[in-house]
Parts: C-alpha cells; sequence; structure tokens
C-alpha cells in the first residue's frame, strides 16, 4: 500500500502500511458501522416484525454503505489523500471538505465555465451596450425571475488566474445573487472583458509587440454559493437591491476596486 | 380465579421508524472523522473506499442474521432473548445485566459527554469552567457545566424514549433524517459547490 504522505497525527507507524494498516482501517470502518444491531433491543414494538424487522436491518445498513461510500468519494474529490492525512486531529475532514463551499472566504469565486468570444470593433460598444450584453448572457444562464439582487462593477488591471489570454486586461463584471428554487442562494459574477491592441489602451501579453489589433470580448461567469443566512456586506460586494438585469442595472462608483476575484478564469 | 393478566408492548414502529433507528444508531462522528485516520492505513482513496465495502458487507452479513432471528424472536431485548433462547436462562441473565450495567451504561456516559464537548466547541467553549472537583482515590472528578449539559442530554433522550412509542418512533426518524442530510450535505454539496482538487 502506499505512503501517502501527509502528517498523519496520532497514527501509528506500525498502522500505515500493509496488512497492519488494511486491519487498522478495518477497525475505523467497522466502528462507524457499529451500532445495526440496536433494533432489536425494540423487536417487541415494531409493527408486523416478521416482515418489517428484516427489511429495517438489511434495508438500513445497504442505505448507511450507500451514503458512507458517497461521503467519502466526495472528500477524495475535494481533498487529495495527503492533503487529508495532513488533517489536525482537531478538525475533521467533514469540516474541511465543507470548508471548502460553506466557508468559502469573501471574494473567492468558483469559475465553472468562460466563454470567450472574438469581437472586432468590442472596445467600441459604449456602456450600455456592454451592460446589455452581460445582462443578455446573465439570462441564458439564470433565469431573471431567480435573480435577487444586480449590481455592475468596473475594474481595470486585474489578474485573472492562470489563462493567459485573461492576463491584464479591462473588465467589466455584473454580480447578481440568484436564489434558486429550493432556497439556496449564490452569489455569481458575470464578467466581461475586453482588450485591445494597437491604438487601444491594453495589450494582452502574449499579443504585444505583434502589432495586430486585435479587440477580444471575453464572459466567463463565476460563481459562490452563499451561506444560509448570509448578509452580502456592500462594501464587499455592492450587490444591488434591484431585481433584473437591463434598465435596473444600476453603478455604484464606490465598488470601484473594492472586489477581488481569487479564483477567476476558467 | 382469573388468569393473570398478560402486559404487551404496543407495536407502534413502523418500517420507516424502524428504518430510522439503525440509520440513527450507526451514523454518528466516524463518518466524519475516520477517512483521514485511513487514509495514513491503506494510503489511497480506492483502499479506503474498499475497506468501507468490505466493512460494509460484514455489517450487511450480521444484518441478515440478526433479521433471521429478530424475525423468529420478536420480543423486546433483542440480544438477551437469542442468548437467552439459545443458550438458557442463566446465560441470559448474564448478559443482560452486564449490558444493562456496563455495556449500555457505559456508551451512554459516553455519548452524553461527546454530545457536550461537540457542543462546547460549536459555542466557542461557553461550557468550560468547573463547579466543584472532588478527588477520589486519588484522582480529580471535575464537575461543571458540561457534566451538566452531559446528564442533561442523557435524561432528555431518557424522558423521550419513555414517551409513546409513536413519539420516541418519530422523534427517531426527525433525528435520522437529519443525520441523512447531513451526510448529503458534504457528499453532494462537495460536487456541486466545491472545487475539484
Amino acid at each position: 500500500m502506499a505512503n501517502v504522505g501527509g502528517t498523519c497525527e496520532g497514527v501509528s507507524a506500525a498502522a500505515r502500511f500493509g496488512f497492519g494498516g488494511f486491519i487498522a482501517a478495518m477497525l475505523g470502518a467497522l466502528w462507524a458501522y457499529d451500532g445495526w444491531n440496536n433494533v432489536t433491543l425494540v423487536a417487541g414494538e415494531v409493527q408486523n416484525p416478521g416482515r418489517n424487522l428484516p427489511r429495517a436491518l438489511i434495508g438500513g445498513t445497504i442505505l448507511i454503505m450507500a451514503l458512507y461510500l458517497l461521503a467519502n468519494v466526495a472528500y477524495f474529490y475535494t481533498l487529495s489523500p495527503t492533503d487529508i492525512a495532513s488533517i489536525s486531529t482537531k478538525s475533521s475532514v467533514a469540516t474541511e471538505v465543507a470548508k471548502q463551499f460553506l466557508w468559502t472566504p469573501r471574494h473567492q469565486f468558483h469559475c465553472r465555465r468562460s466563454v470567450v468570444v472574438d469581437f472586432r470593433y468590442a472596445a467600441h460598444f459604449d456602456s450600455y451596450r456592454r451592460a446589455r450584453a452581460l445582462c443578455d448572457g446573465a439570462r441564458r444562464i439564470v433565469p431573471a425571475q431567480f435573480v435577487e439582487g444586480v449590481a455592475t462593477h468596473t475594474c481595470t488591471n486585474r489578474g485573472f488566474g492562470d489563462s493567459s489570454y485573461l492576463g491584464l486586461h479591462t473588465c467589466h463584471h455584473v454580480l447578481f445573487v440568484v436564489r434558486h428554487p429550493h432556497g439556496l442562494r449564490h452569489l455569481r459574477s458575470l464578467d466581461l472583458l475586453w482588450t485591445r491592441n494597437g491604438r487601444g489602451l491594453y495589450s494582452a501579453p502574449q499579443d504585444a509587440g505583434r502589432g495586430a489589433t486585435l479587440s477580444r470580448l471575453g464572459l466567463s461567469h463565476c460563481a459562490r454559493p452563499l451561506p444560509v443566512g448570509d448578509r452580502l456586506d456592500p462594501r464587499d460586494y455592492a450587490a444591488g437591491s434591484s431585481r433584473g438585469c437591463s434598465k435596473r442595472l444600476r453603478t455604484d462608483p464606490s465598488w470601484s476596486g473594492a472586489v477581488g476575484f481569487g479564483n477567476s478564469g476558467a | 380465579m382469573q388468569p393473570p393478566h398478560k402486559t404487551q408492548l404496543i407495536r407502534g414502529l413502523s418500517l420507516v421508524a424502524a428504518i430510522s433507528i439503525v440509520v440513527g444508531n450507526v451514523i454518528g462522528t466516524g463518518v466524519f472523522l475516520k477517512a483521514r485516520v485511513m487514509t495514513c492505513n491503506v494510503g489511497t482513496p480506492k483502499m479506503v473506499l474498499f475497506v468501507y465495502v468490505v466493512a460494509g458487507l460484514l455489517s450487511l452479513a450480521g444484518a441478515l442474521s440478526y433479521a433471521e432471528l429478530a424475525a423468529m424472536m420478536p420480543k423486546a431485548g433483542g440480544e438477551y432473548v437469542f442468548m437467552r433462547e439459545a443458550y438458557g436462562r442463566p446465560w441470559g441473565f448474564l448478559f443482560g445485566w452486564m449490558s444493562f450495567f456496563i455495556g449500555k451504561a457505559g456508551s451512554q456516559a459516553a455519548l452524553g459527554v461527546q454530545f457536550a464537548l461537540f457542543l462546547n466547541i460549536m459555542i466557542g467553549g461557553a461550557l468550560a469552567g468547573d463547579f466543584f472537583s472532588p478527588t477520589v482515590l486519588g484522582h480529580p472528578i471535575p464537575f461543571g457545566k458540561l457534566q451538566v449539559v452531559a446528564l442533561a442530554s442523557i435524561l432528555i433522550v431518557t424522558g423521550i424514549n419513555c414517551l409513546a412509542v409513536k413519539v420516541s418512533g418519530s422523534v427517531a426518524t426527525i433525528l435520522s433524517g437529519v443525520k441523512i442530510a447531513l451526510v448529503l450535505l458534504v457528499g453532494v454539496g462537495a460536487f456541486l459547490f466545491a472545487r475539484k482538487r
């Protein structure tokens, strides 16, 4: 069995490899499964016990197996084995995984997709057209009736993750709060980025010196789940209170430069 | 002379309540804590999942055996009844009283203390501090808010179990639903909202 690395705080070296490690892991798993037999204590109070008791024992155990496998697959989907092995004994795997989506630091967005489209003369768009383009994009992603608040924001010279194309540009973005029908809320951003080389003010690093006139419009869609009860801090997000897009967009000059996008980009 | 009146327990637990008792008894802190140690033990995610499958199949084998026994002897007492019927009354008696005074009593005390400790962490250590700490045979036995909460949790759960069987079955169903929801929250939430590593 592989050495996973990590600190493995409190785990004996004898229980880290080979058959000893397997047996130690079995102890942990069997401890997690312990207690399935306790329903037999109340067998005298179960309706139709000949039918319900076997179903409860077998069905319950299978349900628990499925839940445990789901949870563990989720742990390894989110954290690497070394990260998991390095978790402190004062914390837990579930806590660290939940932090990845329930306690995302402010300003950190998860970008699931981005669309980059080349537009000639895109820089000639006036701000109304830019706003309309953003809202049209927003509507394609989220039906307007679920949009709780919308705001726009302009920023310049922002780094955008590992995408070289979206390296250093001007951007316009719309922040909008989405309330899903099942109650969850998201803070989403739809970013419009444009670059212009040659006579323009902004140039993409990879195009510098080529002399090409370039106008590109990048549209990236980022999302951050909002924990239940999380109130938007206007100083951080400046999300507008108006609903919908288009005419209801408002711009607040105090937002300029106030919002950072930790994980923007594809 | 009238025959003695035979008292019978009310069969008020439905299939859902029975499944909830199984699920509620099994799901504890293990699934939330053990992945770290198990990863250190076996090294790879595949092996951790394999261990969970093997342990699950072992538990399922036990569940199948108990299902047959419980269907044959659907009486209150569970393993005590199985021991008594299989090996005789003395062994059933010993098993029953051992469970009552040592096995179940110890595990309920541990659960109560665990509940108080986790609650203390959740509320930022507000339960810290002792009212008094007498020494018995050289060992200090602290008594403070933590112990009060632990005792209260055991008393409340005992009270719920003393209510009508349908009420305690409903409480078990609700609490098990909360546990399942927590596991699903972590499991499904990670896939939907967390970034893949």
